[in-house]
């Protein structure tokens, strides 16, 4: 609904309200008032017919009450008149229609006059000259005057309301512009504004009133948004110079990460082929060398069974250093091909009970009676190669056991569980490790103890660490040097989520 | 025995006949009480609705008297305690104009005290015994403010002011305003209208 339509429809709406409840008003007002018109005029009918009727009721003269009331025939209204006089009696009797003779008698209810559906009943003592109460007269006018004169008012209201109406939308219409003139103006210019984006156009104020202000404030926030759209677009184009400066310096850094990365990439295929090739190697090397080592010592085995009789002393010694020199050999090259296999060789995973692992490698570990191997904590089912991960807690119990200077020791499996990795341990109450030796002895063939006082190679923990790392975990050892050691690595936890329910079970009932 | 039954006869004839009057009687006696009743009314009504002149309004009581041969009983028991214009109604019984005439023979003083209380009555009803001598006593009242009623043929040629007749078996009545504007006394319009005949005052001047 467009503004001058609403401005008229409001203006409208109002009157037509005004005027109808004005027009109910009047009409009521008119209605009351002809009904005391009217009770007023046939009270004033009564009391004359009463004054003049008072001889004919005491002179008991019928017939001259009934020429009395004959005269009512000037008030056509008059549709009935009764007589009654004091005693009760009917007196005299008078019917607008000659020829009915009815007598109607009239119940006011105990009042003066009543209204009935369409007329009017009123009563009117008659008095003699004395005062004295000797008759009365009832009196019943019909209600159609009254009625048609409300439906005249009525009709001469809705007429005189239907040109007010009229002439009142004539001038509604027209004055309407007074106020939607100016905003109409307004919105064509705001709808130009916002068409063709141009802040420079301006509205012209006509008057000083709220529109004007309206129009004032309208060509400021023009003004504003003109300045602002200037603005910005000013720093857009110095925004754009800059973004396309940087984009360009961007392109020259990527082309460079791009040959870097590439660069990396061959670097990363080189490498990894080199270490292939020397793990390889070592495997190879190893292997080869395993045979003539075999034969060395055996040749050196019958030399010393078969012709020690044939060397001194001396000679013997340096036969059995010789035979020692080959064992320990033989078993360094072992310790390579086990390294070299770990990576190379993989087996299926599986579900893993820890608690069961850690009982098995206790059981198989020549554990003295000094020394207690407690599980803190009920250890998870995890799911791994079963021979990695028992080669770890083997490597690190078998370690703490190895290396036990106490005389109750004590050694202790727990874990800890993080997002996705668990953080297992193996502490132990040993002698402990210096804190610059704590990454050398994840290192190969690096043992701190002197071969003769122990007989290790060095190789167990740089296993754990090759396992570990090989599953994307970390390991690493805590130690108060004296008192004992924690070795800690992760575990992916994840995995266990991958593995197939059915599977599970198959494994876990293996 | 004839003679016995004969007589049983005439005797059962003289108890009928005697029977018979007694109820014709009783029926006029009857309808004469009713009548007197009404035209007690009447006259009533008619103080109510005729003004008196002079120091009318200053007196207490409003006297009627009444010149009839017997007392008229039944006239005079409805009126008795009345009160009309707020004062109360006095009756006064006079004795008929011939016995006056005849009481003025051996005393004549005292028919004149009889005389002068007449002609202060307000209302004076004279009977139809009196038919001879209405025109004496019309006389005598003349030129008082005395509402003479009468109910005689010829009352108001007499100069009697208003007079009862009979119409239809219906009391009705006649009013003469000569006499009554001699008498200077007021008649309401409305009764002027309830009587059956008017005879109006002669212009005057």
């Amino acid at each position: 609904m467009k503004i001058r339509h609403k401005l008229t429809a409001i203006i409208m709406l109002t009157s037509v309200t005004a005027l109808l409840l004005g027009l109910i008003a009047f009409i009521t007002w008119e209605y009351f008032d002809l009904k005391n018109q009217m009770v007023f005029n046939l009270l004033t009918h009564a009391s004359i017919v009463a004054d003049n009727s008072k001889a004919a009721v005491a002179f008991d003269d019928a017939k001259g009450a009934k020429s009395i009331l004959n005269a009512l025939h000037a008030s056509p209204s008059i549709i009935h008149a009764h007589i009654i006089k004091a005693d009760g009696n009917s007196f005299a009797n008078y019917n607008r229609d000659a020829n009915d003779q009815s007598i109607h008698i009239l119940d006011l209810r105990g009042k003066n006059y009543a209204f009935t559906q369409d007329s009017l009943n009123l009563k009117h003592n008659i008095v003699d000259p004395d005062g004295e109460n000797i008759g009365t007269i009832y009196l019943q006018a019909e209600l159609k005057e009254l009625y048609s004169g409300i439906t005249r008012t009525a009709y001469i209201g809705l007429v005189i309301a239907s040109i007010v109406i009229c002439v009142t939308y004539l001038l509604s219409s027209r004055l309407q512009k007074i106020i939607s003139g100016p905003i109409l103006k307004l919105a064509v210019v705001a709808k130009d504004v916002s068409d063709k984006k141009d802040y420079s156009v301006r509205a012209i104020k006509h008057t000083e009133d709220e529109v004007g202000q309206l129009i004032e404030a309208f060509n400021e926030m023009l003004y504003e948004i003109q300045q602002r759209d200037i603005e910005l677009r000013e720093i857009n184009e110095k925004l754009e110079i800059r973004v396309k400066e940087r984009t360009a310096d961007l392109v020259v850094v990527n082309q460079q990460l791009e040959e870097l990365n590439t660069e990396l990439k061959t670097t990363i295929s080189k490498l990894t082929a080199a270490n292939r090739d020397l793990s390889d190697f070592a495997h190879v090397a190893a292997h080869d060398l395993k045979a003539p080592l075999r034969a060395i010592g055996s040749l050196a085995g019958i030399m010393h069974e078969d012709y020690s009789d044939y060397l001194d002393e001396q000679g013997k010694n340096y036969l059995k250093m010789l035979i020692q020199r080959t064992e320990r050999m033989s078993e360094l090259i072992n310790a390579i091909l086990r390294y070299s296999e770990i990576g190379r060789l993989s087996s299926e995973k599986e579900v893993v009970d820890l608690n069961k692992t850690i009982k098995e490698i206790t059981d198989n570990l020549a554990v003295p009676p000094n020394v207690k191997i407690t599980i803190e904590d009920k250890l998870p089912t995890i799911v791994a190669e079963r021979e990695k991960i028992t080669q770890i807690f083997r490597n690190l119990i078998g370690n703490a056991v190895r290396y036990m200077d106490k005389p109750n020791g004590d050694i202790k499996v727990g874990f800890k569980k993080s997002e996705d990795f668990w953080t297992f341990y193996v502490s132990d109450n040993g002698p402990g490790i210096q804190e610059k030796y704590f990454d050398k002895i994840f290192t190969i063939f690096q043992s701190l103890k002197r071969r003769d006082e122990l007989e290790s190679i060095g190789i167990g923990l740089s296993i754990v660490k090759k396992i570990v790392e090989l599953y994307g975990g970390k390991v690493w050892v805590e130690s108060n040097f004296g008192n004992g050691s924690t070795f800690y690595f992760t575990w992916p936890i994840n995995n266990l989520e991958n593995i197939n329910y059915e599977k599970l079970k198959t494994y876990s009932v293996s | 025995m004839e003679l016995l039954q004969t007589l049983n006869k005439k005797l059962y004839i003289v108890i009928l006949v005697l029977s018979l009057l007694a109820t014709i009687c009783y029926a006029l006696n009857e309808a004469e009480t009713k009548e007197y009743q009404l035209k007690a009314a009447f006259l009533y009504n008619f103080m109510k609705f005729v003004d008196w002149p002079g120091d009318f309004a200053d007196t207490n009581e409003i006297t009627i008297g009444i010149i009839s041969k017997e007392p008229i009983g039944n006239l005079c028991e409805p009126l008795k305690d009345k009160k009309v214009k707020n004062k109360s109604v006095k009756i006064i019984q006079y004795p008929s104009f011939e016995e006056l005439i005849n009481l003025g023979k051996q005393d004549k003083k005292a028919m004149d005290e009889q005389i002068e209380s007449i002609k202060k009555c307000h209302l004076l009803f004279i009977s139809a015994t009196e038919t001879k001598n209405a025109k004496e006593i019309l006389d005598q009242v003349k030129d008082k403010n005395i509402l003479t009623v009468g109910e005689l043929d010829g009352f108001l040629a007499m100069g009697g002011a208003i007079n009862f007749v009979v119409e239809d078996k219906k009391i009705r009545f006649e009013i003469n305003l000569e006499a009554s504007d001699k008498a200077k006394l007021k008649i309401s319009s409305q009764l002027l209208q309830l009587a059956k005949k008017v005879i109006k005052a002669k212009e005057q001047g």
